[in-house]
């Protein structure tokens, strides 16, 4: 930590100079992902038509939605690396729950909305209990959610129970390739919605205000009054619902649940997102259309990877490099 | 000054100890064949490889740093030991380990020039790695090359004495790192850094270079590890080694090693390692639980030795 | 003048320093000069360039222009490791050793004594102890952890560090806030002691008394430049603190006081009794009427922030009630205190008050939020309208509710503290230190802040470590030490001597706790 100096702050009502790094930290999302479509425009073929374009924001989809609630854990200054097993664990409780019950209890299959509530749910309880886990108990977010990371894989496949890994469930699937109209899928929907209420909950309310300001200062956050430890449990646990949205849209995408790839690697794409985004690391501000652009650009570098090519075990190399290099520029700030 | 018996360093100091104690006597109780001298060289046998990263991330720790990218390291390793297990046996074993150093070096260079926080830089690094280890591994795995390394094999496999050599290989490392830790300026300045990092530069001790040294420690010993994994399952996986991380900083953090850095024992990391260990025996022995009970009652221990160390902290930090 | 000696007439010799950071000037040609076997006193307010240039010195920050000629050679550290080879130890304020390692190594660490290559604890144990003995300080036990150590010995073992790295300038910031009165007699024979073997120590204290007791010269800052440089015996108190601030010392308004029988009958805001948690809180009995200025004196460590924290709801008592208007409340935590229309300024704005990149707007509605909002839902509208107010009101000097808040200086940070209570209307404001690093015209504006207030009817417990402050401004003053209470003085009794005395009263009791 470099200290300040103990001269006088810095004069009041002095005009900021805008210099053109700043503009670029501003905008570094939207300058990624205008570069990347023309990349892809030029590299990529197919690569303007709607079939690919649909395609690649339906995949974009989970991801951006597990970003979304990584971009309020990071502005609290926390972080959630358990977002991925978060997601198994959901899928996991809906299919369970839809395809077979759980026959011990004598639970028969039940329908689609009730699995489906019962797998928000599962998620929710995850996000809930990291919360308690880091605000109540005190231990750092890294260590609660790996050890959720790694140990939730195992608990998703113990919620799947004598189910094989993978399994198909038609109609589910069926809601999942909805298309309303013929060509907007549902999915966009869902996302459009979503966005534009992440939207309205950093911009408007209370809530967010006081996430950001636990994340600038937690011990002044106390000492206005805000309770820290209910607000960071609301925190993870929004991020635990946003997962099981995410895990329920992968799972109905491709139509199978499989604990062992359900989810996988993603805290890297989200994190990824939130830092090209434009959200600070160390905590404040979140920053919604950045991580939604951030998310895109993430997953227009597993195109690249993808269409060109190039074999798909790459993109963990570069994803990584772009969330060194985005956390680079913010601590250059 | 009297010196009053102070409760919370005795479990500190001593609960590991104690608690690993009790459950050798439960699980020999329990299990006979926990009893017998094989085993318990399997027990040793198998923690050397986690126990080689848990003496990496003891120093990472007590630096006040952290360490995800260790398992990543280690299947990094193990996929250039098996690739050049078919050429000369002396690249195999340095490149792998050479490696690991060098992935540890650029973590050092991210948390100690490019200033990005330790759990984000070695988490990016976590993954990036794995892609190197897929990258590297050609198509799913690399198979130990052809007979004439079969040596390679054999360090897992053989003995000195009836006593397994990763288990040697382990022991050495330990009491290299104990030695380390307290006998010598590096160690000292590890915990120096961990305690209070302003201050070690104040006193001006060369805290980047410490760091780099700390993180290019663990990274070298990461590689020794996923080496030793390559000889004992004769290829080399890129999936391999998955979920070391948390395995290693449990075994640190149960080792009575403060998560903030500064305080705890390298040779408390032992302990942890035997306890883990032994849990990991135990469901064996049982026979009746998944893999996953593994990771889960780990994790869990982790957890409940975190609060307990919170706790601690706490009830100092009200009665100075 | 300075610059006609010769060199060697100096250990150190700064020339001409000038240092920027974006947006300030912090130093602006500054010479500094040490002879050596004395002590020099650099003396200026908060933000004058002290710390500063004595970072430049000890190669924290690195100089834009200028010259340092230390011991005859001319230096650039550009780090603190090389200040401290070339013979520069400092001594901060914060307490900058290890606190989990034990004496002797805090006294060794970087350099210890080797045998084949390995550390030889053995002699690093002999030599801290014969150092330490050497100080007077033969019952410590080196082996045993620093942070176990009184505040002095730690301050002690720091001087044993540089002492025994051979250092011939020891830069001391500070070194006596959080020491009794003992305790800095025992610091400074050794700094006599240290003098006696040609060491210099640039001596940097809020403490006039201190400042006129150990050191021969001093150089005084103003503003990132240099005021003069001055032997001890040309200065008076007033005359340095005059040089410091820029005028006359004597511009500070006098609060009238009520009389003391015109508060007696009002009916307490708040009332504790027997509050106790830990050792630093003892049956502390304190009450605080409508209207009312209660000041709260003591050192610091006497308990005094710890007092505000329980009132406030932020450390939980052990044992003793609160009463709130007559009826007994439990608080669990600032949140619950809030409700009962307690305010509170923490004595460190950085860590505890600001969101420094948050906005004035956002800082100063933080606290009022449900009032500014329906459902959850904020009105930017009405907090702006606050903030507008409350700029203009307390003449905060911003270029609007959207800067963000760490642009501000100090006193307007803290105007906009206060004014996050203020637009709550508070009953009670407790305030922690509510002028500390502010300059002086700063300081002046808050304190007529706060009699304002409570001319308006707001109870007000105020702490501080500047006796005159709560001179001028209190009805009545509550004296702690050690953690307990030892005395009260109103209207009619508040005097510096008074005060004094009762602290004083307080390390002859807190003598017979140790000797227990």
């Amino acid at each position: 930590m470099t200290s300040k100096p103990d001269a006088p702050a810095v004069e009041t009502g002095m005009l900021k100079p805008i210099k053109a790094t700043e503009v670029f930290r501003k905008y570094e999302s939207m300058f990624f992902f205008v570069v990347l479509i023309i990349l892809n425009a030029f590299i990529t073929p197919e690569f303007l038509e709607w079939g690919t374009l649909r395609n690649t924001l339906v995949q974009v989809f989970p991801v951006m939605m597990v970003a979304l609630g990584m971009t309020m854990v990071i502005s609290s200054g926390g972080i959630d690396i358990s977002v991925g097993s978060i997601m198994a664990i959901s899928g996991a409780t809906t299919a369970r729950l839809y395809v077979t019950g759980v026959s011990s209890l004598g639970l028969e299959p039940v329908g689609l909305a009730p699995a489906l509530a019962c797998g928000v749910a599962a998620a929710c309880m995850c996000g809930f209990l990291n919360g308690i886990l880091i605000a109540k108990c005190k231990i750092q977010p890294i260590i609660v959610t790996l050890v959720v990371m790694i140990a939730g894989r195992g608990l998703a496949q113990i919620i799947l129970g004598e189910l094989s890994t993978s399994l198909l469930f038609t109609s589910f699937a069926d809601f999942g390739s909805l298309r309303i109209g013929g060509v907007i899928p549902v999915q966009m929907l869902i996302v459009v919605v979503i966005v534009a209420a992440m939207i309205f909950v950093v911009k408007k309310t209370n809530f967010a205000k006081r996430v950001e300001a636990i994340g600038d200062n937690r011990r002044a956050a106390r000492l206005v009054g805000i309770n820290t430890v209910w607000v960071t449990v609301g925190v993870y646990t929004l991020c635990g619902l946003l997962c099981s949205i995410a895990g329920n849209m992968e799972a109905a995408r491709i139509s199978v649940v499989n604990v062992g790839s359900l989810g996988l690697l993603v805290e890297l794409d989200a994190i990824a997102a939130v830092a090209i985004g434009g959200t600070a690391f160390s905590g404040g501000k979140a920053r919604i259309m950045g991580t939604v652009f951030g998310a895109i650009v993430v997953q227009l570098v597993t195109i690249i990877v993808n269409m060109n090519n190039i074999p798909d075990k790459y993109s963990l190399l570069f994803k990584a490099v772009i969330v060194i290099i985005a956390l680079w520029t913010q601590r250059k700030k | 000054m009297t010196k009053k018996i102070d409760t919370t360093r005795l479990i500190r100091s001593q609960g590991p100890l104690v608690t690993l104690l009790v459950m050798c006597a439960v699980a020999a109780c329990w299990f006979p064949e926990f009893r017998t001298y094989d085993n318990m060289a399997n027990i040793f046998k198998q923690v050397s490889m986690t126990g080689l990263i848990s003496i990496g991330m003891t120093f990472v720790i007590l630096s006040g740093g952290i360490d995800l990218s260790v398992g990543s390291i280690a299947a990094v390793a193990s996929v250039i030991a098996a690739r050049l297990s078919g050429g000369v046996g002396l690249f195999a074993v340095l490149v792998p380990i050479i490696a690991g150093i060098t992935i540890g070096a650029a973590n050092g260079v991210l948390i100690t020039r490019a200033k990005i926080p330790p759990f984000i830089a070695t988490l990016s690094m976590m993954l990036g790695a794995r892609g190197l280890a897929f990258i590297m591994a050609d198509k799913g795995g690399a198979p130990v090359g052809a007979d004439k390394t079969a040596w390679l094999s054999q360090i897992s496999k053989a003995d000195l004495l009836g006593v397994p050599w990763p288990a040697i290989i382990f022991v050495l490392a330990l009491v290299v790192a104990i030695l380390v830790a307290r006998y010598t300026p590096f160690g000292r300045s590890v915990y120096a850094i961990g305690g209070n990092e302003e201050a070690a530069v104040m006193m001006g001790l060369n805290v980047s270079r410490n760091k780099m040294l700390v993180y290019m420690i663990c990274g070298g010993l990461a590689g020794v590890a996923g080496l030793l994994l390559t000889s004992r399952v004769n290829s080399g996986q890129p999936t391999a080694a998955a979920g070391w991380e948390l395995i290693a900083i449990a075994a640190v953090v149960i080792g009575g090693t403060a998560l903030t850095g500064g305080v705890g024992k390298m040779s408390h990391t032992l302990y942890g390692v035997l306890i883990l260990g032994i849990i990991r025996n135990v469901i064996n022995l049982y026979g009746k639980l998944d893999y996953w009970y593994i990771d889960l009652i780990t994790g869990i221990l982790l957890l409940a030795v975190v609060l307990l160390q919170t706790r601690i902290a706490g009830k100092q930090a009200v009665k100075p | 003048m300075t610059s006609q000696l010769a060199n060697e007439d100096y250990l150190l010799k700064m020339k001409g320093i000038s240092k920027s950071f974006p947006g300030v000037k912090a130093l602006q040609q500054v010479d500094f000069c040490v002879k050596p076997g004395e002590a020099h006193a650099l003396m200026g307010e908060n933000g004058a360039g002290k710390s500063t240039l004595v970072k430049v010195l000890t190669g924290i920050h690195q100089r834009d222009n200028g010259e340092i000629v230390f011991d005859g050679n001319s230096i650039s550290p550009a780090n603190a490791a090389q200040a401290q080879h070339a013979g520069i130890s400092t001594i901060y304020q914060e307490l900058n050793l290890i606190p989990d390692l034990s004496v002797a190594e805090n006294v060794f660490i970087g350099r210890e004594p080797r045998k084949m290559g390995f550390i030889d604890w053995k002699t690093v144990e002999t030599l801290a102890k014969d150092i330490l003995d050497k100080m007077g300080l033969e019952d410590v036990d080196v082996g045993e952890p620093f942070t176990r150590q009184s505040v002095a010995v730690q301050q002690m073992v720091a001087i044993a560090r540089a002492v025994s790295i051979s250092a011939r300038l020891l830069v001391m910031d500070e070194p006596t806030s959080s020491l009794s009165e003992k305790e800095v007699g025992i610091l400074f024979d050794v700094i006599r002691a240290l003098k006696k073997k040609n060491m210099s120590v640039i001596f940097i204290s809020h403490k006039l008394d201190e400042v006129f007791e150990i050191c021969d010269r001093a150089t005084i800052l103003r503003d990132g430049r240099l005021v003069g440089e001055y032997p001890m015996q040309d200065l008076t108190k007033l005359k340095m603190i005059s040089l410091m601030i820029g005028r006359d010392a004597e511009s500070v308004l006098e609060r009238k006081r009520e009389a003391a029988d015109g508060l007696g009958d009002r009916q307490a805001v708040m009332a504790a009794t027997g509050l106790s948690r830990g050792r630093k809180t003892r049956e502390v009995s304190i009450d605080v009427k409508t209207g009312e200025i209660l000041g709260v004196a003591g050192l610091l460590g006497s308990g005094r922030t710890e007092l505000a924290r329980i009132v406030f709801g932020d450390h939980k008592q052990e044992s003793g009630q609160i009463k709130v208007n007559d009826k007994p409340v439990s608080m669990k935590s600032p949140g619950d205190a809030i409700r009962l229309g307690f305010g509170f300024c923490s004595e460190d704005r950085k860590e505890e008050g600001i969101f420094p990149n948050m906005s004035v707007m956002d800082n100063m509605t933080m606290a009022i939020l449900p009032k500014l909002s329906k459902a959850g839902v904020l009105s930017q509208k009405a907090q702006r309208e606050v903030a507008e107010t409350y700029i203009s009101k307390m003449r905060i000097a911003t270029s609007g509710p959207d800067q963000l808040i760490k642009e501000l200086s100090g006193g307007n940070q803290q105007k906009v503290l206060l004014a996050r209570w203020l637009c709550k209307n508070p009953v009670l404001m407790i305030l922690d230190e509510p002028t500390r690093g502010i300059d002086v015209g700063g300081k002046s504006e808050i304190e007529s802040i706060i009699t304002d207030l409570a001319d308006k009817g707001v109870a007000i417990l105020m702490i501080s470590s500047e006796l005159e402050e709560l001179i001028r401004s209190c009805d009545r003053i509550a004296v702690l030490s050690e953690g307990k209470k030892v005395g009260e003085l109103n209207a009619k009794e508040i005097s510096e001597d008074g005060i004094m005395h009762m602290m004083a009263h307080g390390h002859d009791a807190r003598e017979d706790v140790h000797d227990e």
